[in-house]
């Protein structure tokens, strides 16, 4: 009943306060960006300038072969101007699905644009011996993986390298998995941050102010345990962030998801989040003061998160940020045949850890009463 | 009511004490006056005592509970008035006395009937963010009494409130008093704890130097002598006669008999000069 009273008073404070409005701005801010900014499939057309040199019957051909060979989505050549600072270059445009290629006449104009636009740059041209010769410019960034597969490329025969790329044998380990789409696959990243981790911020903040107006002193005087009054916080986070990442994820992935595993995995994880803010608001007495400590706390937070989003980098410890299991976690529950058993056993480290924060908060705020 | 025994507390957690070796009773029914400037350890005191406050060294009984090992069915005995207004400022005053009275096992009293008590009534709808420190003062100090404490502490009830309002607080803290409500009063303001306390405690540097009710140390400090002024022969004259010394009270019914009496005042101490005398200090 006590419990229930300090959450109902929490609820009047939060709806009468900025913080609460301002994680709803922000979950419809971001259900606008997810519904009507990020695509369902990102579809980056990268440009590359190719000098072309030689007889005209060879562009004849040339052209014909770069249509078939290019798979030209509307199968013409298209005349297009190039802008190069205040220069304008004439070039022929091929359209593929990832790719613009603008064939250029002027070798000169070719090396400019790779100056000036930071791209990679090409000559075709025929030597003495009616053999091609090709001529790359580079930006020095390139991996050498890639300058090693140029070499490789124009080193030697097709009919050398072509039979050894058929003798690869590929054998895919698994069919039975389910990939998400472009747009879905930022979500695990979103509802970490505005469904879980906002929860440290906001509990914090609410700390703060309490600890501002001093009614956690007149709180402590009365026959209600100091625990009811760290759960009645824990619980309106907990509730905030549930309904902000209900805003989000019902417009975008409708009922398709298991909302009962979403719930679950958002109560631990926000039980978790509010407990870190509840134990780090402990020793602080006010926002600017623990802004130093908040602020590292973010860029650790984060760091598993640029894992998730670089598939080729995931280190072993980047797997101890509690924000790793977070992001897989709602990853596993947006999957159709997601990884329930993981979802479960990261509820469960989240809530017991989430648990053991709290009372280590409990006894830090009991100790630092102050008068 | 109150029983503390070798209290000593240190925030640095060494030798420099905040409270050393304090020793005093408070029985039932009694307005005990915790009298020091600031930084002399009264809030620490009352801290140690109300449960906000960590025991360190010492044994001190609250209400009968054990301080050492707090039970909170302790703060269904007990009030508390802050210095320091501590209301949520997002919430009415009503809301306030509401929230706090659901958190007491005991019956409470009727937030409206106390916000009237205080003179705030009309208010009681207005969130506290809108109200005026001395209001604010005043909420604090009715919910302080929602739980119909047997034990109040109050710290500096009447600081930042006008006279008329403060007389009505005084008024209040009296009204307990008579209903058998042990008070602890802790202030700088010498002139409430003389109009209020039935005992003081002067406390400096974290040492009490001296227990007594206001009546006796004025007896013990004041100076027995009365000050007369009078008018004779159209001149104003200025007397003073010891109240011990019977010539000097002779004289005085003489000058009473015959002269023309303008003012007449017993030099009594007031409980600032004495603390002065006491302590050495002053009450800043």
């Amino acid at each position: 009943m006590k419990l229930w009273s300090s959450f109902v008073k929490e609820l009047k404070l939060a709806s009468r306060g900025f913080y609460f409005y301002v994680e709803i701005v922000l979950a419809i801010i971001l259900l606008v960006v997810v519904l009507f900014v990020i695509p369902n499939e990102f579809k980056g057309l990268e440009d590359e300038y190719v000098y072309l040199a030689g007889e005209s019957e060879y562009f004849e051909a040339y052209e014909e072969g770069l249509i078939d060979s290019l798979d030209d989505l509307d199968d013409k050549v298209e005349l297009v101007v190039v802008k190069n600072g205040k220069e304008r270059v004439p070039a022929e445009l091929y359209t593929s699905e990832d790719h613009n290629y603008y064939i250029i006449r002027d070798k000169e104009a070719v090396i400019s644009i790779a100056e000036n636009k930071n791209v990679i740059g090409a000559s075709i041209e025929m030597d003495k011996d009616g053999f091609l010769s090709f001529e790359y410019y580079m930006q020095g960034y390139e991996t050498e993986k890639l300058n090693n597969l140029l070499l490789i490329f124009h080193g030697q025969d097709d009919y050398l390298i072509e039979p050894l790329f058929d003798a690869q044998d590929v054998r895919p380990l698994s069919t039975d998995f389910d990939v998400l789409t472009d747009k879905e696959n930022v979500m695990p990243s979103i509802l970490t941050f505005n469904g879980s981790l906002m929860g440290l911020f906001i509990l914090a903040a609410y700390i703060f102010m309490d600890k501002k107006e001093g009614v956690i002193k007149a709180y402590a005087i009365t026959p209600s345990p100091v625990w009811q009054y760290l759960l009645s916080k824990v619980m309106i986070v907990t509730a905030t962030s549930i309904v902000t990442t209900l805003i989000i994820t019902l417009p975008v992935l409708g009922l398709s998801i298991n909302y009962a595993l979403l719930i679950l995995f958002l109560l631990c994880t926000g039980l978790f989040a509010s407990a870190v803010g509840l134990l780090l608001a402990g020793f602080f007495d006010d926002f600017a003061k623990s802004f130093g400590v908040l602020y590292m706390l973010v860029i650790l937070l984060i760091i598993p998160n640029v894992a998730y989003f670089i598939s080729g980098w995931d280190p072993l410890w980047v797997k101890f940020i509690p924000t790793y299991p977070m992001v897989n976690g709602f990853k596993e529950i947006l999957l159709q045949n997601g990884d329930v058993s993981y979802v479960l056993w990261a509820s469960l480290g989240f809530f017991v850890s989430g648990t053991i924060l709290f009372m280590l908060a409990n006894v830090r705020y009991k100790k630092t009463l102050s008068v | 009511m109150i029983k503390v025994e070798g209290l000593y507390h240190s925030y640095s957690k060494d030798e420099n004490y905040a409270v050393k070796d304090a020793n005093f009773e408070i029985p039932k029914g009694e307005v005990f006056g915790f009298l020091g400037p600031s930084g002399a350890g009264k809030s620490t005191t009352q801290g140690i005592l109300t449960g906000l406050l960590q025991l360190q060294k010492g044994n001190v009984t609250v209400a009968g509970y054990d301080v050492k090992e707090i039970k909170r069915s302790m703060f269904n005995k007990i009030g508390m008035s802050f210095e320091q207004s501590n209301v949520y400022s997002k919430m009415t005053a009503k809301e306030n006395l509401q929230f706090y009275s659901r958190l007491f096992d005991v019956e409470t009293r009727d937030p409206g009937e106390l916000i009237e008590l205080v003179g705030l009534d009309g208010s009681e709808n207005k969130r506290t963010g809108e109200f005026s420190k001395g209001m604010k003062h005043r909420l604090t100090f009715a919910r302080s009494m929602l739980n119909n404490p047997e034990l109040w502490f109050l710290d500096e009830p009447t600081t930042g409130l006008d006279p008329s309002i403060a007389a009505t607080i005084k008024g209040i803290i009296k009204e307990q008093n008579k209903k058998g409500v042990t008070i602890f009063l802790t202030t700088h303001n010498m002139y409430i704890a003389d109009e209020l306390c039935d005992r003081v405690a002067f406390i400096v540097d974290g040492e009490i130097k001296l227990i007594d009710s206001p009546k006796n140390l004025k007896l013990q400090y004041g100076e027995h002598l009365v000050e007369v002024e009078y008018s004779k022969n159209g001149e104003l004259k200025k007397e003073s006669f010891s109240t011990t010394i019977d010539a000097d009270k002779k004289k005085l019914q003489d000058l009473i008999g015959k002269q023309d009496i303008q003012t007449m005042h017993t030099k009594e101490a007031t409980l600032e000069e004495i603390f002065i005398k006491v302590t050495g200090r002053e009450l800043v």
